[in-house]
């Protein structure tokens, strides 16, 4: 029976055969039989990870949870908010990029009061930077 | 050792004005600190260093144990609110402490961490004045060989933790495992897993994952729910409202219901703290996992249940005072905040060591009459602490969500000063929130991806001096009573996790 | 297998090439900005000590303001590449230790820069090396340490650096008998488990004196060029016959296309804070002494570390 639990199981099956054939040899330095192995630990979490997606294909119960896709999608539009935010924080500092991310929030949450738009807007950013920059003195670009 | 009329004036050293207004200061900066999501302790204590270069000796440690103690506290806070540990300690304290306060408490929650953080700070204090050297003698004989085999009971405790699909729960500590291992390794030095990203040297930075994982995830967790939420009926992230005199107040009783937990996480918080590298993350959920299992229904665990508090609160705050004991007796500093410390004394001209306590017992002493009186700071700080934040909180959720989102993204720039520190928080994120919507346990990905490099670099360390020889086992007799512990919890956890399947726990960090 | 160089630059020469051989003087607009100290390890370790305390005292001396800012990762690597990517203004320093500079570029493929590509402005602090065993050990020196290694067949050095590792390696070459150099988290994870008795002797850099002072632990060697004021009778590794000499310094780099007008500015001020009383007093709080080589003798003895590790490394 395909059920979700299931399907998550061959992929961390995938996942773990291609680190026991690919990833831990191709990225990990490996002097079996020394105690200094780098890849000892590696290799035992490919193991773990592939016997564990096994056994979650053969054991797995009925009706595992998926999230609904209305949320999902608000999901991955605040993760590209924030990966975008990262991207451009060298070229345009903390402040630009900190009301960029706020009007995404503002609109991702349909927040329509002026007033509360308007904390979130300009104070948040604001007091953000003063505690970072000034207060605790940590440059933020 | 004991030497009373040097303690009575080493006391009355503390009692200057400019002394107790340092360490009310370090306090609240600490309580602040800790509260806000993004924003570390040691980042604050790192801070607070170069501005202790002015002070005398005794005010610049006060005011730096101070905040190391505040902060402490201050972790609970947004745990229990925004279901968003404000630091990776604290994380144990949102599984019971969000629910009690969607319950409607969110006051007692707050009170309850408050209580037990600073009953733990206080006891574990005391132990460091009264305890300190024959303590110190116990974690010295804590060589590589003890160290794996307590890291291979730690991660059997914790296995109690993954939640109610125990393969999924395994899984998200095997992911924890491989995660832990990216970075030079610890011991040959080889890059592994780093891809040519020489950020990637040093590891996946620890605290950018917990403030991703934990914190942020959280946080994304909590503005989905006001997309989806009517802003007219629940505009606040926790309702404040409404609260009557039993919904907001710990009676005595209450809290000394908690006495046996608050003893057993005690236990666990000062021996964690005692031995060098371990940490209040860990100790926190350790306390929780045992608690869990001791409790006789430990089904209510997860539920808003006050025991989870006492739990998880009493063993972080515990392993500040223990986590100095071997950095008096010794000179060696137990983990970040006591090597901060080091640097603090050394500035002021006092290098830490086996002679600290005979060179500088009026210091040492003044240190601990600091320290007592920063538990009660903390505690009449947290008092009205409390009530500001759950001002805040009362915000609309519209600004409460977003702040703590920047508060994540600045606080993980600050860590490595670049976009790195971003992206390994933005990943982490992405799968803290993916795990809690499948159900895979973010506690036992967390505290496995903790857990690892001390347990790898024990057991490196553990095969060269036994030169690979499991013989050698034999004349370690605190490993092998460490193992058959071990042994004991896999084989009394075991069955009872069938009769009882233990709904909903764990489900608490996630939100649901 | 060379020697390096720290036994021909004696204390009292090191001042005087500082000061004659720059010849270039620092322009009145400097620096126009604010200086930016990267510390290349975290808060709270020795680097960083030495880090915000030397631009304290510069501060305090010019009027100058320094921002001191912690970037870890690769032992000092990560901040040393970024800082071939900063600006030759003169405004952003480095600080870091010789491992940054001397070792890592031969152990680490991704790195991307060598020791040539900065411009060298002193040093700060030597950390005077020894190789020191608890005090009730069956041995004292190092003649008995390895003899006593001999007799059980090996013996455990803990280690919380990877030059420590090399200098392990050259005893064990120079004396053919089995010393296990074992890797810690840092030095001080190395010195615990040296007074838990858990290994037979450990390499430290300074934490293990105040030890000494105690009566706990006894230096079985001084792995510097000269013997450690804190233990005059200990002999050098090299007074034993080992040809081998490692020491550490906390190092204050630029980018190398910066101006050598504007890197005299940094340097002279530098070198006003190593040589004047009070930091030598705070340094001696800690046994140690500042031992600044000034900025080419800085750069020379970088060129010889690195040519003795990448030597090393590569057998």
């Amino acid at each position: 029976m395909i059920n979700a639990d299931r399907i998550q199981g061959i992929v961390v099956l995938g996942f773990g055969i291609t680190l026991l054939v690919w990833l831990v040899p191709t990225y990990v330095t490996a002097v079996p039989g020394n105690p200094l192995d780098p890849s000892l630990f590696p290799r035992a979490a490919g193991w773990l990870i592939s016997g564990l997606g096994l056994a979650q294909i053969v054991l797995a119960r009925p009706g595992g949870s998926v999230p609904a896709g209305k949320e999902f999608f608000g999901f991955v539009c605040f993760i590209v908010a924030l990966g975008v935010a990262a991207l451009l924080l060298p070229l345009l500092g903390f402040l630009p990029i900190a009301c960029g991310l706020m009007i995404a929030s503002l609109v991702l949450l349909r927040e329509r009061r002026p007033l509360w738009a308007a904390t979130t807007l300009i104070a948040v950013p604001f007091f953000v930077w003063f505690l970072f920059t000034v207060v605790l003195s940590r440059s933020l670009s | 050792m004991l030497d009373l009329s040097l303690m009575l004036a080493a006391f009355a050293d503390v009692f200057t004005p400019t002394n107790i207004m340092f360490i009310l200061g370090g306090v609240i900066l600490g309580q602040i600190v800790g509260a806000i999501p993004g924003l570390s302790i040691i980042m604050a204590l790192a801070i607070a260093v170069p501005l202790t270069y002015g002070m005398d000796t005794l005010a610049a440690i006060a005011f730096l144990i101070s905040v190391n103690k505040g902060g402490t506290v201050g972790g609970a806070v947004p745990a229990i609110l925004l279901n968003v540990p404000g630091s990776a300690e604290s994380a144990a304290t949102t599984m019971d402490g969000h629910p009690m306060a969607k319950n409607g408490k969110p006051l007692k929650a707050m009170k309850y961490a408050l209580y037990h953080s600073v009953t733990g700070d206080l006891a574990s204090d005391i132990v460091l004045i009264l305890l300190a050297a024959p303590l110190a003698v116990v974690a010295l004989n804590m060589g590589p060989v003890e160290i794996t085999a307590l890291m291979i009971l730690a991660f059997t405790v914790i296995s109690g933790l993954v939640g109610d699909s125990m393969i999924k729960g395994l899984i998200s500590a095997a992911f924890g495992i491989l995660v832990a291992t990216v970075g030079l390794d610890p011991g040959m030095a080889t890059p592994r897993f780093t891809f040519g990203v020489l950020e990637l040297y040093d590891g996946v930075p620890l605290t950018a994952v917990s403030i991703g994982a934990l914190a942020m995830s959280g946080v994304l967790v909590g503005l989905l729910s006001m997309r989806g939420s009517d802003q007219k009926t629940q505009s606040s992230a926790i309702s404040m409202k409404g609260r009557t005199r039993e919904q907001s107040v710990v009676t005595f009783a209450e809290y000394w219901a908690n006495r046996f937990v608050a003893v057993r996480a005690f236990f666990i918080g000062t021996v964690i703290g005692a031995i060098p590298g371990l940490g209040s993350t860990t100790a926190g959920f350790l306390s929780y996992s045992v608690n869990k299992q001791a409790a006789k229904d430990p089904e209510a665990f997860g539920t808003g249940d006050p025991r989870g508090i006492a739990a998880s609160e009493t063993a972080n705050s515990a392993v500040v005072g223990a986590n100095l004991i071997p950095l008096l007796t010794l000179g060696i500093p137990g983990n970040i905040a006591a090597a901060l410390l080091v640097s603090a004394f050394i500035i002021h001209g006092i290098q830490p060591g086996p002679l600290l306590f005979e060179q500088q017992a009026q210091l040492v002493y003044g240190m601990f009459g600091a320290m007592l009186v920063a538990n009660f700071c903390n505690l009449g700080v947290g008092q009205i602490g409390m009530r500001f934040w759950a001002m805040v909180v009362s915000a609309p959720g519209t600004v409460i969500y977003p702040a703590a989102m920047l508060l994540c993204f600045a606080g993980s720039f600050v860590i490595t000063g670049a976009s790195f520190g971003v992206y390994v928080m933005i990943v982490s994120a992405i799968f803290g929130y993916m795990m809690r919507a499948f159900g895979y346990s973010i506690v036992a990905f967390i505290v496995a991806f903790l857990l690892t490099p001390q347990l790898e670099g024990a057991v490196v360390r553990a095969r060269l001096i036994t030169n690979d020889d499991p013989a050698a086992l034999l004349s370690h007799p605190i490993a092998l009573a460490l193992i058959a512990m071990s042994i004991g919890s896999i084989i009394y956890l075991g069955p009872r996790k069938k009769k009882k399947p233990l709904d909903g726990d764990l489900q608490a960090p996630t939100g649901q | 297998m060379k020697i390096l160089p720290s036994l021909f630059i004696s204390m009292a020469t090191v001042g005087m090439t500082a000061a004659t051989a720059f010849a270039d003087t620092c322009p009145a607009d400097y620096p126009g900005g604010n200086i930016n100290f990267l510390v290349g390890f975290g808060a709270g370790g020795g680097t960083d000590t030495v880090a915000r305390r030397v631009a304290s005292d510069i501060e305090a001396a010019t009027g100058w303001t320094i921002v001191v800012d912690n970037r870890p990762g690769a032992s000092g690597g990560v901040m040393a590449r970024g800082l071939l990517d900063s600006e030759a203004d003169g405004l952003t320093v480095g600080v870091v230790s010789n491992t940054t500079v001397a070792i890592n570029p031969h152990t680490n493929a991704d790195i991307g820069y060598t020791h040539e590509d900065f411009a060298y402005l002193g040093t700060g602090m030597v950390l005077n090396y020894g190789l020191v065993a608890l005090a009730d050990a069956p041995y004292g020196n190092l003649e008995e340490f390895v003899d006593f290694a001999r007799e059980q067949g090996r013996a455990t050095i803990s280690v919380g650096a990877s030059s420590h590792t090399i200098a392990v390696t050259a005893l064990a070459e120079h004396f053919d008998v089995d010393l296990v150099a074992v890797p810690g988290q840092g030095s001080a994870a190395a010195l615990q488990e040296a007074l838990g008795g858990h290994v037979d002797a450990t390499i430290q850099g300074a934490a293990h004196v105040p030890q000494i002072e105690a009566g706990a632990m006894v230096q079985l060697a001084t792995l510097t060029a000269n013997r450690a004021s804190y233990a005059p009778d200990t002999m050098t590794a090299m007074e034993s016959g080992v040809d081998l000499s490692i020491e550490g310094h906390i190092i204050f780099i630029m980018n190398g296309d910066t101006p050598a007008d504007v890197q005299s500015c940094l340097a002279d001020a530098i070198e006003a804070v190593t040589s004047s009383e009070s930091y030598i007093e705070f340094l001696a709080g800690q046994s140690a002494v500042p031992g600044n080589m000034g900025p080419e003798g800085t750069a020379a003895w970088v060129a010889d570390a690195s040519a003795f590790y990448g030597d090393r490394l590569a057998q």
